[in-house]
């Protein structure tokens, strides 16, 4: 006689117990993995086969580069003495850092405390105010930036000034044209004068850098420095 | 009034339109002596030749003080 399909749906009522191979419950519990669950699930199970994750050596058990968008950089090399630059939203590459607009030093003199420096040389006189320095490379320019009270006795008088470059004590050059004083000529009121050259000496030689200056007329003093005021000097190195 | 502006005062008296250089104030012969007065320009730059010796007859020591004193 054969045996035909039971629907158990339809014709087993109750529970079944373990004993008869059922659950013994209308429902299966759930497992508490923490606390229920001993030994490791195999690798051939899905499982790890560990207890723990190893530490993944990133040297020598990772391939391939990490994308910018998975906070990588997308680079397997770069390139000497460049620097990253973002070449795209998401693409990152080698690339030359800025040139230009580097200060390479700075040489200044100032005194709050100088002497009287005076003239009435309608040639160009040094005040005796100077800064020296060695530009690092040829093609660097140098800044200069001077700074002081400036007078004449006369009302119309004019007080010239110019900056003067001497290499390896190889001469005094006038660089460009001398700048113009005032002409109201007060003592205790000397009027600040500021006077800036950008230079390029074309040299890695010391350079001594001054301020020379004259009277327009031989009959008015030139003040270049009025005794207890002050003066500022500076040289800076603009690299290329 | 300060020495300086005697001095230069003096020199405008016993020579105007003279041609010299303090660094410093004048109040004694030693500085006198280190006043720098121009005797040339320099074509190539436009600089004064100078020499610490004054090469005025009008000009020394002894007339400058004296006049600076009148001050």
């Amino acid at each position: 006689m054969a045996l035909s399909k039971i629907d158990v749906s339809k014709m087993i009522t109750g529970v079944t117990p373990l004993t008869n191979g059922g659950t013994g419950g209308t429902s299966i519990p759930a497992t508490n993995l923490a606390s229920s669950v001993t030994g490791t699930l195999a690798t051939t199970n899905g499982g790890t086969g560990a207890t723990s994750i190893p530490a993944t050596n990133l040297a020598s058990g990772v391939t391939g580069t990490l994308p910018v968008g998975s906070g990588g950089t997308g680079l397997t090399s770069g390139t000497t003495d460049q620097i990253l630059k973002f070449t795209g939203t998401t693409t990152i590459a080698s690339a030359a850092q800025a040139a230009g607009g580097k200060i390479g030093q700075v040489v200044y003199n100032e005194n709050n405390n100088p002497s009287t420096i005076s003239s009435t040389s309608t040639s160009y006189i040094t005040t005796g105010i100077t800064v020296t320095i060695t530009p690092t490379a040829s093609n660097s320019k140098i800044l200069l930036m001077f700074s002081s009270g400036v007078g004449s006795t006369a009302s119309s008088g004019e007080s010239m000034r110019q900056w003067y470059r001497n290499i390896n004590s190889g001469g005094e050059t006038a660089l460009g044209a001398g700048g113009y004083g005032m002409a109201n000529y007060a003592l205790d009121s000397f009027t600040p004068y500021e006077l800036t050259w950008i230079d390029s000496p074309s040299t890695t030689s010391s350079t001594v850098y001054s301020m020379w200056y004259k009277s327009d007329n031989a009959s008015n003093i030139a003040y270049a420095v009025w005794a207890s005021s002050y003066y500022y000097m500076s040289a800076m190195e603009i690299l290329a | 009034m300060k020495n300086i502006e005697k001095f230069w005062k003096a020199i405008s008296i016993l020579k105007n339109g003279t041609e010299a250089t303090s660094y410093g104030e004048v109040d004694t012969e030693e500085d006198f002596n280190k006043i720098e007065w121009k005797t040339g320009e320099n074509a190539s730059n436009g600089t004064a030749i100078v020499t610490t010796t004054c090469p005025h007859s009008e000009i020394t020591w002894t007339k400058v003080k004296e006049e600076m004193d009148k001050l």
